[in-house]
């Protein structure tokens, strides 16, 4: 159709074309978005890991609680389980092939696997870019329209 | 012919080369054939038309060149159908063929055949008065016809004005005697009539001026410039009718305010030329419902109120009657629908949708399917069905035409 659309934002939880991941998976994980709760540390495969269960503070999410593994070297997230609306373990991200841009770290490789369909979502990035120099009027309908 | 065609790619990016600046920029070639059967379970209502299957088959290519510096771009998009019922229906179109210049900033100047759509709503399309429709693709008049124009757009801070000279008209194309689809009379679209001032060859002006404020999308439009609505009038043979196309001037708003679940859309129009100038409008929402039953299912829910103040009827110039507007069936309609996304990997959707005429309850119906098959291919299912349309509708000639399309498209 070519046409530019503005949709709404609210369906945070829904799932990604098909995929195990939701769309507020994708979202930046800013500070302000979660409230914390130390739970402790853990050895994962040699590395000392802090874990961490945030609870999100946004409206509408599909989760009641995240618990995070971040590695105490690099701080790098290298493991997110998911709880739903009942509290039970809906999903586990797994993070890796981290490679560093000028000083900033991204995880290549996302896993994410459904324990309620048994399902598993690979998302693999192959380069990150950054500093392109787009701004928010790139992404006024106006200039959607012209980029295609 | 392979090696002549790439030569001639070949000489024409190094033209463009030349006028892009430095290097042969960068090709993009695409496209799609699609195969599709209607059928039409009813007997035909009248004489010369045909009856039961309808097989038909399109191709339409794809083809983008921007320079390296992305300022210089050139989309070709030609279009072609062959309809095995309707010679109306074997057609062939230039959907788009235009050079724009995007300048570093804040303006784009296109110049050449485009497509450009206005508006917010799902029933009818009301303020999109750019492009004319190609009524022969369906009579939901959502395929247009290519529109020569030059197009100045300014993206400044304070929103998006685009300036359209419009030469080149284009009248409406219609089925054939032997369509379907079509009034009592087939339409000569081989003699238009142009009322007035409306020269074939007269030039059309518009401008628009978007934006958005918060949770609000607005677009305010004018339009000078020959109706891409004919009315008609009957020929000296009394066995076809002739479209009438008049001059108008057209100011329109279309909103749309986005608030979580919920879009609230909005189109209007207020219409001088055709008869007394008139008001037409379409107000409603669409409320979506997310992951529906447990599953990752979206339905949105909709509803729409259709008007229209015009005056419409038939140029009857030996009665006098030679200023009336031309034939809506929207004067006072309710539309409710649901759309249903199953968001999966093959992309499924489902649109159903009922639109009521208040006045004399006729009803008529659509359900439209699709879902992605494979990574090149897509299935298509269509339908529209008239139930109780009352003779004096609109619709009462199409009344035998309930239909059911299937189209499987392959893409490049």
């Amino acid at each position: 159709m070519k046409r530019v659309k503005r949709i709404s934002s609210a369906n945070k939880s829904g799932p990604f074309v098909g995929s195990e991941f939701a769309f507020e998976d994708f979202t930046l994980t800013e500070l302000n978005k979660f409230t914390y709760a130390y739970v402790g540390e853990e050895e994962v495969d040699g590395m000392m890991m802090d874990v961490v269960d945030r609870f999100p503070r946004y409206e509408k999410s599909g989760y009641t609680k995240q618990k995070a593994w971040i590695d105490q070297d690099a701080y790098q997230v290298r493991k997110i389980e998911f709880y739903d609306r009942r509290g039970g373990l809906l999903k586990t991200l797994t993070l890796s092939d981290y490679r560093e841009y000028d000083g900033v770290w991204r995880a290549h490789k996302l896993v994410m696997i459904n324990h309620k369909t048994n399902k598993e979502t690979d998302l693999i990035y192959s380069e990150f870019e950054f500093k392109t120099g787009l701004d928010a009027g790139d992404f006024v309908k106006g200039v959607l329209l012209r980029i295609r | 012919m392979r090696q002549s065609l790439n030569s001639v790619a070949a000489s024409i990016s190094a033209a463009l080369a030349t006028l892009g600046g430095a290097s042969a920029g960068e090709w993009e070639f695409g496209g799609e054939v699609a195969g599709e059967v209607r059928y039409f379970p009813q007997s035909a209502q009248f004489p010369d038309q045909f009856d039961d299957w309808q097989p038909s088959g399109t191709l339409q290519a794809d083809l983008r060149w921007k320079s390296d510096d992305g300022k210089h771009q050139i989309v070709v998009v030609p279009f072609g159908r062959l309809d095995a019922q309707d010679d109306n229906r074997t057609h062939a179109d230039l959907r788009e063929g235009y050079y724009r210049y995007v300048s570093n900033s804040d303006w784009t100047l296109l110049i050449g055949a485009a497509k450009v759509f206005w508006g917010t709503v799902e029933s009818r399309h009301l303020v999109d008065v750019i492009n004319q429709t190609d009524g022969v693709e369906d009579i939901d008049e959502e395929d247009k016809l290519g529109q020569p124009m030059v197009k100045l757009s300014l993206l400044k801070g304070w929103g998006q004005l685009d300036l359209f000279v419009l030469p080149g008209f284009r009248t409406r194309t219609f089925p054939g005697p032997e369509g379907r689809l079509r009034f009592a009379l087939p339409i000569d679209t081989d003699n238009p009539i142009f009322e007035r001032n409306a020269r074939r060859g007269a030039v059309d002006y518009a401008a628009r001026y978007s934006n958005f404020f918060g949770n609000w999308d607005v677009g305010v439009s004018a339009f000078h410039g020959t109706s891409r609505e004919p009315r008609f009038t009957i020929a000296p043979t009394g066995a076809a009718l002739l479209p009438v196309y008049d001059r108008i001037t057209q100011g329109s708003l279309d909103v749309q305010y986005t608030a979580g679940a919920w879009l609230w859309k909005g189109e209007a129009i207020v219409r001088g030329g055709q008869g007394k100038t008139f008001f037409a409008g379409v107000a409603g929402f669409e409320y979506t419902v997310y992951q529906i039953f447990d599953k990752p299912w979206d339905l949105g829910l909709l509803a729409e109120y259709l008007y229209d103040g015009r005056d419409d009827g038939f140029v009857l110039e030996t009665f006098g009657l030679t200023s009336a507007a031309p034939f809506t069936a929207f004067q006072n309609d309710v539309f409710t629908g649901a759309r249903l996304a199953f968001n999966d990997t093959q992309d499924t959707s489902m649109l159903a949708g009922v639109s009521v005429d208040v006045d004399d309850s006729s009803l008529s119906m659509f359900v439209e399917a699709e879902r992605r098959l494979g990574q090149n291919w897509r299935a298509e299912l269509e339908s529209r069905l008239f139930f109780n349309v009352d003779p004096a509708n609109l619709a009462a000639s199409v009344r035998n035409d309930d239909f059911l399309t299937f189209r499987l498209t392959r893409y490049f």
